[in-house]
């Protein structure tokens, strides 16, 4: 696909260039702050898979610029003149968000937040951030975390063998994915290491109260691994923004207010996600908590209209391990771009060239030789052609 | 060379001892779906010393060791992925080689895959020269290594030029100095020459054609326009008959020897092309007598074309002869006391590029098949009177050759399977369209070169015995020296038939209009943007010794969308519509043929006509249901477009026409869903409904739908609900009989099922929303797929749900038609699925839902 239908097809991607973005990804997590009230008293951030930094670009204008990004950022002018037309949007919630665009509009003052700290962590080099110490390195090594201590702490020693921060941060951000395969199965399940990965990695940095934000695929047994955050954080939510298309499998998960079990010490050298620990502590959890008992009388309907219904059970399916479904909150409002329309652009729209190109991309290699040899299929090159292998 | 994206596994095969420097085999397995083999060649002095001293970087850079060739690739899967390999063998065992891919199929190479013992035939793969045949061959004479009398020495390299099969067991070759050389096929190729006389040498040197009509038998036609018989009985060459002209081509006729010669047993014709001639012409040769026909009544070859008619496949339709031409056009003739005189004609070769062979179905007077260069197939059904003929075109694939040359059936243990080869890039390549399987791959540098081909019993079409389709002999030439190739078995067997190559996105069931049955076929479509028929068999109650098998018989491939399906859906058993990106949308027609060959026909009838400036919107969901009472059979097509508009067009299937009658647009959230709620008959209300990525629900309404009106008309949204937090991505209708109620049921990105109650009211042509039911974590991830199973009029449906959760669940919901209050719902079953990624849920039978997606799977409800 060319740039300008890619524009076309991918409103962030067209959004994100015009706005400086390094990927379209940076405002998932905008619009993840919109409905969360992420950075809200926030200095102390470890982003981890940052590459090519997007996220760490948004920590970077917001806590250390100071500046403010609003909904109107990625708001589509005409799909809400639209909805007022159609009448999408009751007239009361619209007068509030005409509002929120005013106040967002005016207060464009930047504020930089003091003492902020933010480290950047990935395999791939991240091009240099203002305010941002960046780390090359391996989230799932146990040799990562004094370095990330040294990097939050200029005095921490790593001798001691300590790995709890003396000063723990606020928030631990992680949009990692892996090379995804196709084999459902294993890219879930790897994804799912990599989420347990940044996990053991925040259990030793993040303070009590913070908060904790990852990439999750919704497949197979997603059920398991949430219940599993819920040991460590009072809040759980599973959010998609407008930003993530409805047709991947991506959503994040949002866990609010880290409430380490009494008595649990992190330790890379012992992670979690191998083994048995997680679900003995997750069965433990469990048993401390009271049952809960469903109501059986129909709940009024909510302000939408909408009733929520219990749902009896006739399956009787005896649950083998301790499931729970996370709350699914949308994020980013209904007058955001729409990640999975197709807009028509002006006609004289110029399609803007990536911010960040990659800078070490796993087929960079393979561009080299390719250019030694000459070029694409060898179209451009001087030599003679080379024998057939 | 090598693999076009991610290699899986790497496994040496073949002997495990390597002292000698002879090559290692070596077999990639990689992504692109490819099994790749490679040999090894080692410097191994080099490498110990390397060893021995320690690595170092700029001496011992990649390749310093040896080379690594590539000796082949051959592509066993369909779609991305291989995920699975098995390899066995060793010193002195044979190899096998088992793979699996992402398409569910197994298949199994290596040196003993099929061994069915009675008609093997050695493998054999030969090259040579002219000189190195007349080398060995018997009764060269003295001077015949020489030069021919009037040629510059070394100025015209003698090399092969045409060859022909007499028989599974031999074959003729000929030079372009005018030599004939007999082959006969046992362990290897031994040759004898054809004494030619000199005015015959000179007759055919330089050009000839060269056929052989049936075993045992060749003739030749020459550029002075004579004609030769050569018969292995006897090896002599005779003079059948002289045209006036030069003999520019000897078209076989198939498959009608028998009954054009009813009378004279072992008599054969041939159709004659003379070079400037307006006709063709007819020769008969009857051996029992020697004697030699040409039919007074002369083949008027008249085109519609500026171009001359040129003839270059041929065959007998009942009493037609239908003829095929240089550049694609397919034409019936029919004979008249005087002449054969063209009836109709027609092309379909978007292309021009020859049909290269007609072949009759077995077991039908009216259909055939055609072959083109073009790379399609065709299938025509030939109506006629005493006066007029038409040819309706019912079948046009192309199966993955660049090039068709030729066809066959051949009868196996599921019925007839159709054999084609061609070529494709530089191979010559088998393919079985039956099995969708590769029986042969032979690079021979591409098409457009001297080539025989010979299948063991094809030569006679009624053979009953089952013959395995692997065989075959094929001869060409390469760089003007000949090479011969014969295979036992082909390279792979499949032990497990597969499926799509990826993800399945739409699942659907045919409907007969006239019975209601359900299910005679199903449908798939995937991201591999290719599209499945399928039977889906299902005998639950054994009958006799029949087997109680449950599956899924292939019954055709459609493959012409670019981007991945997005919805389909039937209209009865006739047709099938299917939509994509790139704003494709194609309306198939489908009919069963009546003949020995099961399959189905299909042609892609027409496309969406009214595609964008760019083109490059997604056709995201569709809804189609007949239209109008009387007369012609129209659709009503309703389109939701990734640019949030929403468009109803009228297509006739007799015409062919579309006309649009009404179009909308939302809010610029992508639709997701459409269906009708109220179509009445032309002249009314036509209404829909539509669910959208930001989790919406609304009703449309438009008013001008008289088909008389040349103005198109707008929809107005009628009613608007919000249900999900997200995108709704899957959907259905419980319609209540009064036609005024609905219960919408719907699955949402955001885990849950909503049940809305939805009421029109005639009286003042409007739409309510009564009540909204939502089973908040109906699932634990996006539910992707919801079909209705059970149905109690306006009072109760079950409904099943498919997720990313790899759930499938059944839920019964209990509403009551024109109530507000909410719906009571129960879970009635709740499974695994090992179906991942999940597209779409259907039912393909009462009580049996089929669920697509990484695979497909069937569940049984009950009745």
């Amino acid at each position: 696909m060319g740039k300008s239908s890619k524009d076309k097809r991918d409103a962030y991607y067209r959004l994100a260039k015009e706005q400086g973005w390094r990927a379209r990804s940076a405002f998932k997590l905008l619009q993840l702050d919109e409905e969360f009230n992420l950075f809200e008293n926030v200095t102390r951030v470890v982003d981890l898979c940052a590459a090519p930094g997007s996220w760490s670009q948004v920590l970077s204008r917001v806590l250390i610029k100071g500046e403010k990004f609003g909904r109107c950022a990625w708001q589509d002018r005409e799909a809400k003149f639209r909805q007022q037309m159609l009448n999408v949007f009751p007239e009361k919630q619209d007068a509030q968000d005409k509002v929120q665009d005013v106040q967002a509009t005016q207060e464009s003052t930047p504020a930089p937040r003091e003492q902020v700290k933010i480290v950047s962590i990935d395999l791939q080099p991240i091009s240099p951030l203002p305010g941002i110490i960046t780390l090359r390195a391996d989230i799932t090594h146990p040799a990562t975390v004094p370095l990330l201590l040294k990097a939050l702490d200029p005095d921490f020693d790593p001798s001691t063998m300590n790995q709890q921060a003396s000063h723990p941060v606020d928030l631990v951000i992680s949009d990692g994915a892996p090379d995804v395969t196709g084999l459902h199965d294993l890219d879930i399940y790897v994804q799912s290491q990599l989420l347990f990965a940044a996990l053991n990695l925040a259990l030793c940095v993040l303070k009590p109260g913070g908060k904790f934000v990852a990439k999750i695929f919704r497949g197979r047994n997603v059920d398991l691994l949430y219940a599993q955050l819920k040991v460590f954080f009072e809040k759980v939510y599973v959010a998609k923004p407008r930003s993530s298309r409805a047709s991947s499998v991506e959503a994040f998960i949002v866990c609010i207010n880290f409430q380490p079990p009494e008595g649990f010490t992190a330790n890379l050298e012992e992670p979690l996600g191998v083994g048995n620990k997680l679900a003995e502590m997750l069965a433990e959890k469990q048993a401390k908590e009271e049952p809960t008992t469903k109501s059986a009388t129909q709940t009024p309907a909510d302000k939408d209209g909408i009733y929520d219904v219990e749902v009896e059970d006739l399956t009787n399916e005896p649950l083998k391990d301790i499931r729970w479904v996370a709350p699914f909150v949308a994020c980013g409002d209904l007058s955001a771009f729409d990640s999975d329309a197709s807009y028509k652009l002006p006609d004289d729209h110029v399609s803007l060239d990536p911010v960040q190109p990659p800078t070490a991309p796993p087929y960079k290699r393979a561009i080299e030789l390719r250019r030694q040899n000459g070029g694409a299929y060898k179209k451009t090159g001087t030599g003679t052609a080379t024998a057939k292998a | 060379m090598g693999h076009v994206s991610r290699i899986w596994q790497v496994r040496f095969t073949g002997r495990t001892q390597h002292g000698d420097g002879s090559p290692i085999e070596i077999h990639s397995f990689g992504e692109d779906a490819t099994r790749q083999r490679w040999e090894l060649t080692l410097d191994q002095a080099k490498w110990k010393q390397a060893l021995e001293r320690g690595y170092s970087g700029e001496q011992d850079i990649a390749g310093s060791f040896g080379t690594l060739k590539n000796c082949g690739i051959v592509s066993c899967h369909n779609g991305k992925n291989m995920w699975s390999t098995a390899v066995s063998g060793g010193d002195g065992l044979p190899t096998l080689i088992a793979t699996g891919g992402a398409d569910g199929k197994i298949t199994m190479a290596g040196d003993q895959v099929v061994r069915n013992g009675e008609q093997t035939y050695r493998d054999i793969d030969v090259t040579l020269t002219v000189e190195d045949a007349m080398r060995v061959a018997e009764g060269v004479e003295e001077d015949s290594t020489a030069p021919v009398e009037g040629q510059k020495k070394n100025t015209v390299k003698n090399g092969f030029q045409r060859y022909a099969f007499l028989s599974e067991n031999t074959l003729l070759a000929t030079t372009s100095s005018g030599r004939l050389l007999h082959g006969t096929i046992g362990e290897g190729l031994t040759w004898k020459n054809v004494h030619l006389s000199e005015t015959v040498l000179a007759d055919l040197k330089s050009y000839y054609v060269v056929k052989s009509p049936v075993q045992g038998t060749a003739i030749l036609g020459s550029s002075s326009g004579k004609v030769y018989l050569f018969l292995e009985d006897g090896h002599k060459v005779k003079e059948l008959h002289a045209f006036p002209g030069k003999i520019s081509d000897i078209l076989l006729i198939e498959g009608a020897q028998e009954t054009l010669h009813k009378d004279q047993p072992g008599a054969w014709t041939v159709i004659i092309t003379v070079l400037g001639l307006d006709h063709a012409l007819l020769m008969t040769f009857d051996p029992s007598t020697s004697s030699v026909t040409v039919d007074p009544r002369n083949i008027c070859l008249s085109s519609d074309d500026v171009s001359p008619f040129i003839a270059t496949a041929a065959a007998f339709c009942g009493s037609k002869l239908i003829l095929g031409s240089r550049v694609g056009a397919v034409a019936v003739y029919k004979s008249t006391p005087d002449a054969y005189t063209l009836d109709y004609s027609r092309k379909d070769a978007r292309t021009k590029d020859a049909v290269t062979c007609i072949v009759p179905l077995p077991g039908s007077s009216t259909s055939f098949l055609t072959g083109c260069r073009d790379g399609r197939y065709r299938i025509y059904t030939l109506t006629s009177t005493t006066n007029s003929a038409t040819l309706h075109l019912q079948h046009e694939i192309s199966p993955p050759l660049g090039m068709i040359e030729g066809a066959h059936f051949i009868s196996s243990s599921s019925g007839l399977d159709l054999i084609i080869h061609g070529f494709r890039g530089k191979n010559f390549v088998v393919w079985s369209e039956s099995t969708r399987q590769e029986l042969t791959t032979v690079e021979c540098g591409g098409g457009h070169r001297a080539f025989d081909v010979v299948f063991p019993s094809s030569s006679s079409s009624s053979s009953s015995s089952g013959g395995s389709p692997g065989p075959l002999r094929f001869i060409f030439t390469k760089a003007s020296a000949l090479r011969f190739y014969s295979q036992s078995s082909p390279p792979l067997r499949t032990l497990k038939e597969g499926g799509h190559g990826r993800e399945l996105r739409a699942v659907a069931a045919s409907v007969s209009s006239s019975s209601g049955e359900v299910g005679r076929y199903v449908a798939t479509a995937a991201e591999d943007t290719t599209i499945r028929l399928w039977q889906y068999r299902d005998s639950s109650a054994p009958v006799g010794k029949e087997k109680t098998e449950r599956g899924f018989k292939p019954l055709a491939i459609l493959e012409k969308h670019s981007a991945g399906i997005q919805a389909m859906k039937w209209f009865g058993e006739s047709h099938l519509l299917s939509s994509a990106g790139n704003e494709e949308f194609f309306v198939w027609r489908i009919t069963r043929l009546e003949s020995e060959y099961e399959a189905l026909a299909v042609v892609c009838e027409s496309k969406y006509p009214d595609r964008s400036a760019d083109g490059d919107l997604r056709i995201v969901d569709f809804d189609v249901q007949r239209y109008g009472s009387q007369g012609e059979e129209k659709m009503l097509i309703s389109l939701a477009l990734s640019n949030s508009t929403l468009k109803s067009y009228l297509y006739s299937t007799d015409s062919q026409q579309w006309k649009l009658l009404a179009q909308g647009r939302y809010t610029g959230a992508c639709l997701t869903q459409i269906r009708h709620l109220r179509v009445a008959d032309a002249g009314e209300d036509i209404q829909v409904l539509t669910a959208s990525t930001d989790g919406h629900v609304a009703v449309w309404s438009t008013s001008a739908s008289s088909e008389t009106e040349t103005e198109k008309a707008e929809y107005q949204m009628v009613t608007l609900a919000k249900v999900h937090q997200s995108s709704i991505k899957g959907l259905d209708l419980s319609s209540s009989s009064s036609g005024q109620s609905w219960l919408v049921i719907t699955g949402g990105d955001d885990n849950a099922v909503h049940f809305t109650n939805l009421q029109y009211s005639a009286a003042d042509k409007t739409y309510k929303v009564l009540s909204r039911s939502r089973v908040k974590d109906a699932h634990a991830a996006g539910v992707t797929g919801i079909c209705t199973v059970r149905e109690e009029d306006g009072e109760a449906v079950e409904v099943a749900s498919v997720s990313n959760d790899q759930r499938v669940k059944l839920w019964r919901a209990v509403w009551q038609e024109g109530s507000e209050e909410p719906v009571k719902v129960t879970l009635l079953d709740n499974q695994y699925s090992s179906v991942a990624d999940a597209g779409d849920v259907e039912v393909i039978k009462e009580g049996r839902v089929m669920v697509g997606g990484v695979g497909m799977e069937v569940w049984d409800f009950g009745v």
